[in-house]
């Protein structure tokens, strides 16, 4: 059983800062969850994965800390993925994107800006392209769209 | 453009396999018992559910905070709290249905005893060597 992790690159894009609209470079270890994932034939999780460099792009919101000890500066991107990255890559053709209906897609990242994890997650109910309890589950809220808030 | 993420998804990918994931960044070990397209479902600050998006049904979980439970299944305190499970270490190495019940301790949402059921199952018979586990 594979538990180790290994820090070497996979890939490197862009994606937007913590302000979200400066630029900044997101990292992916080839030695980490997106490994696992294919390593273990999980087509379902690599169907997400397509939708992971939408969301660092193109945010609806940015929070950080995970209100457990040592994980106060992950920071958390979250939003409904454009399927662009897919869409560019020829994986879905014009409007044909999968997203869950009520759902939204979380990006965990460090500080550093690598890629932990992600996953789909329950949306708020009043505000559907934020995630649930998004106001009081994180420890900080470090930026909305401006649609996003009243 | 991230043209080698691209190419690594589009690769063919083996026969699915249910293995877990130890994520250090996050300090949360992931399980999927089956190939399925999720969401995922908050059950405490240490235990979150993965529900198919078809149907809701259980897909697999995550144990969250791991190097926390680690230490506390260690500590008096915690044996006192979950009782034998505590104590079921075999060879040193951790039995993640031992994580589990630790994990669950305090859920903000009540996880039905067939969702329960299923936790039990899959965790069942995973063991981790300690040492891969506890990181700081």
């Amino acid at each position: 059983m594979a538990l180790r992790y290994i820090d070497s690159l996979l890939e490197e894009f862009l994606g937007v800062g913590i302000d979200g609209h400066s630029h900044q470079t997101f990292y992916l270890p080839s030695d980490s969850i997106i490994n696992w994932i294919h390593a273990t034939g999980n087509s379902s999780l690599v169907e997400d994965a397509w939708f992971v460099p939408d969301i660092c792009l193109s945010p609806v919101g940015i929070w950080r800390g995970l209100q457990r000890k040592g994980q106060e500066n992950i920071r958390i991107y979250g939003g409904i993925p454009t399927g662009n990255f897919a869409r560019d890559y020829n994986m879905i053709a014009g409007e044909d994107i999968t997203i869950p209906s009520g759902k939204v897609l979380l990006v965990f990242v460090s500080p550093e800006f690598q890629i932990a994890k992600f996953r789909f997650d329950e949306a708020d109910t009043a505000t559907p392209s934020l995630p649930l309890n998004y106001s009081t589950r994180f420890t900080e809220q470090l930026w909305l769209q401006n649609s996003q808030t009243s | 453009m991230a043209t080698k993420f691209a190419n690594f998804l589009k690769q063919p990918l083996p026969s699915f396999s249910v293995n877990p994931y130890y994520e250090s960044i996050t300090d949360s070990l992931l399980v999927y018992t089956r190939n399925e397209r999720s969401y995922a479902k908050r059950i405490s600050k240490h235990f979150t559910i993965f529900l198919a998006n078809s149907d809701d049904t259980f897909v697999g979980f995550e144990i969250k905070g791991v190097n926390d439970i680690c230490k506390a299944i260690d500590s008096e305190g915690m044996r006192q709290i979950v009782g034998p499970f505590a104590v079921e270490f075999e060879d040193g190495r951790f039995q993640l249905s031992i994580m589990v019940k630790v994990a669950t301790i305090n859920s903000e949402v009540a996880l039905n005893g067939t969702e329960f059921e299923l936790v039990e199952q899959a965790a069942k018979g995973l063991k981790f060597e300690r040492d891969e586990l506890l990181t700081c």
